[in-house]
């Protein structure tokens, strides 16, 4: 029960912040908008690693993929945040 | 956990933390209190990523680590929620007009 | 201020609202408002942005990027030569003409509505990730 409203949360919030980022930036083609609203995306997508790794092969442990897709997301946000215009 | 593992993690903490910095960096040079949201929450996630590691002692007590996990998710909400709290301000006044002062 | 950009006075517009509207849409900065200033009191000359950005005060870089702005607004001609860019002051239509016209009258008259206008326009993009996550119906 608590679990699966965590998994929601985060879930809900990731999915949301990738909408409105990309909404705005399909509106103003702020390109750290894009970026943002990748990395979300990938931590929604991460999020749905967690909760295979932890309900379903509940015998593998899928924590080294986990971390990896984590960094694919910040490999992903780091750059915009760093080159992308202010 | 791999050795492999620890340094995805250690990447992972550092990249989280930097990404925190670049959103307090947004909220000096705007003014704007809602990048402080995002930071909060960066800082936050990358805390329950420590507390998680069975590697790190005295920590590896999962379930504070989702805890803290929870509240980084929240500082987004409230993030949102800050950012639209004129709104509602707004659409109040805007139905009833208030007196010039 | 980001609610209501729109410079008030004891309740009332100092200087009209199509003018301030037109400030804030058109203008980036005081450069380009001096710049749309001193080509609208000659308006038959080809500015060279270089010689344009030694009145300004400004680098001929930074000059010209403000004209091609101008110019987007559809303020300016632009014209290249084997020397460089020139500029010449040419409003779209006659409503563009005429504000610009009202523009130099107020901005005479109250430098300070005029010039606060334009610094009150944020200087960073990242406002609009902030505005990403605001619930109000935007304008496009």
């Amino acid at each position: 029960m608590v679990p699966t409203f965590v998994y929601g949360l985060a879930m809900a919030t990731a999915l949301m912040c990738a909408w409105m980022l990309m909404q705005a930036y399909q509106r103003t083609h702020y390109r750290l908008l894009f970026w943002c609203s990748l990395f979300f995306s990938i931590a929604a997508i991460n999020n749905v690693f967690l909760v295979v790794d932890k309900l379903v092969f509940a015998e593998v442990d899928l924590t080294v993929y986990r971390y990896a897709v984590a960094l694919l997301g910040l490999l992903v946000l780091l750059p915009g945040l760093i080159l992308e215009r202010e | 956990m791999t050795p492999l593992t620890h340094v995805l993690l250690g990447a992972v903490i550092m990249g989280d933390l930097i990404a925190s910095l670049f959103f307090v960096r947004f909220w000096k040079i705007t003014g704007d209190r809602f990048f402080l949201f995002f930071a909060a929450s960066f800082i936050a996630i990358a805390v329950s990523r420590v507390v998680v590691d069975e590697g790190i002692p005295p920590f590896g007590y999962e379930p504070y680590g989702y805890m803290i996990r929870v509240l980084s998710y929240l500082f987004i909400i409230a993030g949102i929620l800050y950012k639209n709290r004129g709104t509602r301000e707004s659409r109040a006044m805007a139905r009833s007009p208030v007196p010039q002062e | 201020m980001n609610e209501d950009p729109f410079q008030k006075f004891d309740g009332e517009q100092v200087v009209p609202l199509e003018v301030q509207h037109f400030v804030l849409e058109r203008i980036k900065s005081i450069a380009q408002l001096e710049a749309l200033i001193m080509m609208r009191n000659a308006p038959d000359t080809w500015w060279p942005s270089s010689s344009m950005a030694e009145r300004l005060y400004i680098s001929e870089r930074a000059c010209r990027a403000e004209l091609e702005a101008l110019k987007e607004e559809g303020l300016l001609a632009a014209h290249q030569d084997d020397i460089g860019w020139r500029f010449r002051y040419a409003p779209a239509d006659g409503e563009l003409r005429e504000l610009i016209d009202r523009l130099v009258y107020y901005y005479g008259k109250h430098l300070v509505v005029i010039s606060n206008l334009i610094h009150s326009k944020p200087r960073t993009r990242l406002h609009e990730f902030s505005e990403a996550f605001s619930l109000k119906k935007k304008d496009s």
